[in-house]
């Protein structure tokens, strides 16, 4: 595939590589240690072997519900990139392979539409959600995230599309297959490692989200990420709690990328040029 | 009617769901954001005034004291982060494009700072930073050093320092895939030239290399403008002014703490032409970068 | 740029027609809710007797059982507390309890957002006295007065009067109004290393001079030890550290007679001058320090003083997370030229004015503050109010800190008697607040002198109060 990629690693790479994983991972793993701390440890950065204590996740599960914030994270985790990627990837075709008027301008605009700070666009948002009645809903977090995940789908998708050949669909066409159809049973199967890989940063996108999330939802639909601030208390951060329940949220998108790594890269490599 | 309309524009289809739930996801905000731009209102009360530009020349004027600083060190953030971020990135990606047997475990570090939240990232990082009882200081302690991570003169850097830490991999990654999906040909046309790897690097890789490098940059360019959960968490925009971007302007000025909406507002519409100007430029050169290649 | 002039005419017209719906939502809301006076009537007609808690208990579940009430609250560990004995008040009163704790900042916002939208989602807030002036000024909270004078609703076990009056009067009203319960009360002190004193021969300070003496004396005496730690972070944090020794200089930040401001006030920036050299005996990274770093600088033996919040006394004292627990003393805040003072800051429960279910939010309110069940409230980490719990001796040999706690409410008193309120009675102290916080931040590093700073603050606090 390509002719430089045989190189060997040497001595200096091995190093610099190792250097950088582990800068990578250090805050990690350095909150996995806080949250396995007693509390007199937590300021303490001298100790790094102890005798770890589970508390802290006893406390995070038993008194802090974190499973039903689990639960919330993942109905709209799951909802809003399945149909993002839908409706994304079906714009994204649009745009790949007609040709029409202002194409340009409108694909701008689509993805300008990532351009505006959530800090802009929540207290709108808030009312709009208000006005219709949904606040406090898997709802309203599954819709609000389609305005940083349809655009997301629609770049990094349309790209991929015009890489397909047109030729595959016109044999289709003479057989009598209407567009649509062919987009469903064609287009899409081809471009499942591409979808795959926009889902993954839909994904990572969604379940990280912060500001909707805090502002948007309270007690029945409240994700993962705004439970940090249960523990900024005015009398001290629960520092051990807060690193337990960061860990919860971290581990299943670190587990699921470790998984589908593959899919990731190479998708990537879609989005941009092939 | 609808069916003959929708014939002569078979685009529609497709691009309509999209555009339907973004116009309204977006248009609404926008054009609200436009008009409590020129506005005196504060949230929680029930009347306000159309003030008509006052908040845009309450800005510009100078009146308030941070919103050109702001203006500042948002834009020197930008071009630092990303122009670091390229090039490590770039580095990481030439260093990691070559076969080795752990390969998968680098790339699973790398995802580590892309995959964490940010939101108690950036706490995690604000006890690690702190001068007195932070790991980092620890660690340095050992070769003599101490940094005072959050001071005056260090907030700003130490802000970078985190943005490098959660997006280099990102740009890396991108960078990588860019490589691995070179075709081949232009390579062996060029051994055959007997260019050597200087040259190959500087007319081949390069070149083809550019619309990856140039989406990198559209990304972390619009990102980085607007930085908000480090230094939310590091700093709250201070020492001073220090770490004041834009972003956290607006949400000095428009939330609880003071509540000013319209003059957030006003700075919201400027951080948003700005991006809009910035990415602009940017994606018509990506655009262009891909045919050329095309 | 007909587009634009398109997008400004549909903006406005948008605008304008939220509001207006929204206002209006907002007054069919007001005529909805009961109004207090006509409800006790009622209430006081049907009821049965509410002499006892479990009477009350009774009284209330007949006509509540079921009610779910909604609350916003702050992470404190009063909260804690509340929410240990929720279990219990559930049982008594049928009444659900749905909690919504978060960091204080957020609390704000979230509630502020809540009612601007008009949605009514919470029954009682937790509120901040810094808060109050506003939220009073924007009718977010209903006032109390009438449901507080009502027997029937506000039975004798509840004892308003024994909540300490500092607190009564210095954090839950605004324009002679109560709008809200102190819950957690807070005034501030100073905590210092009674073995590092011991050992250099010094006296904790009683002036403001010597504080600062103390402070430069300390710093790098010893091999990482800092004069003073405090909370200075840019914004809210540096203001009101600024405050808690502000008074003692005579200074402030609005006159709180004519609502002027007063940053130029040469007390005024004497006291911010201290602050800023005070400062300078400090951890180097001060200014990024809310209270946590404040307090985990002195809790881990890097400073010699502390001055901050009484409510934070039993994270000192608990050696599972402080190295100093065994080695501290108190002392109030040290007399300044103007005298003593000692801050006066603190949370209250509140009743949201939207909330559909006020009564029942109020027996919550009145179950969970009363005197009867003030010792289990403190016991369970609750930050205490009342006199009698301060005087209770059984609480007061666990916490060697209650007496100087009392001494400082003593010095907060004097505020009082002076007709000071320590917490400046503003609608606008927030806005004031952060543009202070920023200036004082600004000469804490040179980047400007505190004669500037003040200059500054001056213009845009003229400019915030009109």
């Amino acid at each position: 595939m390509n002719t430089h990629g045989n190189k060997k690693v040497g001595f200096g790479t091995g190093i610099v590589l190792l250097v950088v994983c582990l800068l990578c991972m250090f805050p990690m793993f350095w909150m996995i240690l806080v949250s396995l701390k007693s509390k007199a440890l937590t300021y303490d950065p001298s100790v790094w072997f102890f005798s770890p204590t589970l508390e802290n996740y006893k406390a995070v599960f038993e008194n802090r519900d974190a499973v039903g914030y689990l639960k919330n994270s993942a109905i709209v985790v799951v909802l809003t990139t399945m149909i993002s990627i839908f409706i994304g990837g079906m714009a994204a075709y649009g745009f790949a392979r007609f040709e029409f008027k202002k194409k340009e301008n409108r694909a701008f605009w689509v993805l300008s539409l990532r351009m505006l700070p959530p800090m802009a666009s929540v207290i709108p948002l808030f009312v709009m959600a208000s006005l219709v009645g949904v606040l406090d809903t898997h709802l309203v977090l599954i819709v609000a995230y389609m305005l940083f995940n349809i655009p997301f789908t629609i770049w990094m998708m349309r790209s991929f599309f015009e890489e397909i050949p047109v030729a595959l669909e016109e044999a289709a066409f003479v057989d009598g297959a209407s567009r649509f159809r062919v987009f469903v049973q064609i287009i899409l199967p081809l471009a499942v490692p591409g979808l795959i890989a926009t889902a993954i940063f839909c994904i990572i996108n969604s379940w990280n989200e912060f500001v909707f999330a805090l502002f948007l939802t309270s007690a029945h639909a409240s994700t993962l990420p705004t439970t940090v601030t249960l523990f900024l208390s005015v009398s001290g951060v629960a520092w051990g709690e807060m690193s337990s329940i960061g860990v919860v949220t971290i581990l299943p998108m670190l587990v699921f990328a470790m998984i589908v790594q593959k899919y990731m890269i190479r998708g990537l490599t879609f989005g941009g040029v092939k | 009617m609808l069916r003959n309309y929708l014939h002569k524009r078979p685009h529609l289809v497709y691009i309509m769901p999209a555009i339907l739930i973004l116009g309204i996801l977006t248009f609404i905000p926008t054009v609200f954001l436009y008009g409590l731009s020129l506005t005196n209102y504060e949230l929680g009360y029930q009347d306000f005034k159309f003030v008509g530009l006052d908040n845009f020349i309450r800005l510009f004027s100078g009146q308030d004291a941070e919103f050109w600083y702001s203006m500042r060190i948002s834009i020197g953030f930008m071009a630092i982060v990303t122009v670091v971020e390229l090039l490590l990135g770039f580095w990481l990606a030439v260093l990691l494009d070559r076969e080795f047997k752990l390969k998968p475990l680098v790339f699973a570090c790398l995802i580590i700072p892309i995959a964490m939240t940010p939101s108690i990232t950036g706490q995690i990082w604000k006890l690690m930073l702190n001068a007195e009882n932070g790991v980092v200081n620890y660690l340095l302690h050992f070769f003599g050093g101490k940094v005072i991570w959050l001071s005056a003169e260090n907030a700003f850097l130490s802000t970078v320092l985190v943005d490098i830490w959660q997006n280099t991999p990102f740009v890396a990654l991108i960078i990588y895939a860019g490589m691995r999906s070179l075709p081949s040909e232009p390579y062996e046309a060029a051994a055959i030239d007997g260019a050597n790897r200087v040259q190959i690097f500087r007319y081949v890789t390069l070149p083809l290399l550019l619309p990856m490098i140039l989406l990198a940059v559209v990304f972390r360019a619009i990102d980085s403008l607007k930085t908000f959960d480090i230094p939310y968490s590091l700093t709250q925009g201070g020492p001073g002014s220090s770490t004041e971007f834009l972003s956290m302007h607006v949400y000095r000025l428009g939330f609880a703490q003071t509540g000013w909406v319209g003059r957030s507002a006003a700075v919201s519409v400027i951080l948003l032409i700005l991006i809009t100007v910035i990415s602009w430029l940017l994606i018509r050169a990506y655009r262009k970068g891909v045919e050329n290649r095309g | 740029m007909a587009k634009k002039i398109m997008q400004i005419a549909v903006a406005s017209v948008l605008t304008a027609s939220l509001a207006a719906c929204s206002s209006g939502n907002g007054g069919s809301n007001a005529s909805n809710s009961p109004s207090p006076s006509a409800s006790s009537s009622a209430s006081g007609g049907a009821s049965g007797s509410v002499g006892t808690l479990a009477d009350w208990g009774q009284t209330i579940k007949s006509k509540y059982d079921g009610t779910e009430i909604n609350l916003a609250f702050a992470s404190h560990p009063s909260t804690d507390s509340f929410q240990k004995m929720t279990k219990e008040f559930e049982a008594l009163t049928g009444i659900h309890v749905k909690w919504e704790v978060m960091e204080e900042g957020y609390l704000k916002n979230k509630q502020l957002l809540d009612f601007t939208g008009r949605t009514g989602t919470y029954d009682v807030l937790m509120v901040d006295g810094f808060w109050m002036s506003e939220y009073g000024a924007k009718k977010v909270v209903e006032p109390l007065d009438k449901l507080i004078a009502d027997k029937t609703l506000t039975p004798d076990w509840f004892d308003y009067e024994d909540i300490v009056p500092a607190y009564r009067n210095g954090i839950s009203k605004y324009e002679g109004k109560t709008y809200g319960i102190p819950t957690a009360g807070e005034t501030r002190f100073i905590a210092y290393r009674k073995d590092l004193f011991d050992k250099y021969g010094k006296q904790p300070p009683k002036t403001m001079d010597e504080f600062l003496e103390l402070a430069k004396f300390f710093n790098g005496k010893e091999d990482g030890l800092y004069g003073v730690s405090m909370r200075a972070q840019r914004g809210t944090h540096a203001a009101s550290g600024l405050l808690s020794l502000m008074y003692n200089f005579g200074g402030g930040f609005i006159d709180q007679k004519t609502g002027k401001a007063t940053m130029t006030d040469p007390k005024t920036i004497q006291a911010m001058q201290f602050y800023v050299d005070l400062l300078q005996n400090a951890p180097k990274d001060v200014a990024s320090y809310t209270h946590e770093e404040a307090l985990s600088a002195f809790t881990t033996g890097k400073a010699a003083m502390w001055l901050d919040a009484t409510a934070l006394a039993n994270r000192i004292l608990d050696p599972s997370g402080s190295q100093v627990a065994d080695k501290v003393g108190f002392v109030p805040t040290p007399e300044g030229p103007a005298g003593r003072a000692s801050a006066l800051a603190g949370w209250n429960m509140s009743i949201s004015s939207l909330s559909k279910k006020q009564e029942a939010a109020w027996a919550f309110i009145v179950y969970m503050n009363s005197k009867e069940k003030a010792k289990e409230y403190v016991q369970g980490g609750g930050v205490p109010v009342r006199t009698s719990v301060y005087k209770d001796e059984e609480l007061a040999a666990k916490n060697i800190s209650y007496p100087v706690q009392l001494e400082a409410l003593n010095d907060a008193n004097v505020l009082v008697e002076k007709g000071i309120s320590w917490i400046p009675p503003s609608p606008k102290l927030g806005q004031i607040l952060d543009r202070v916080g920023y200036y004082v931040s600004a000469a804490m590093f040179d980047k400007m002198t505190v004669q500037e700073a003040a200059e500054k603050a001056q213009k845009e606090v003229e400019d915030i109060t009109g």
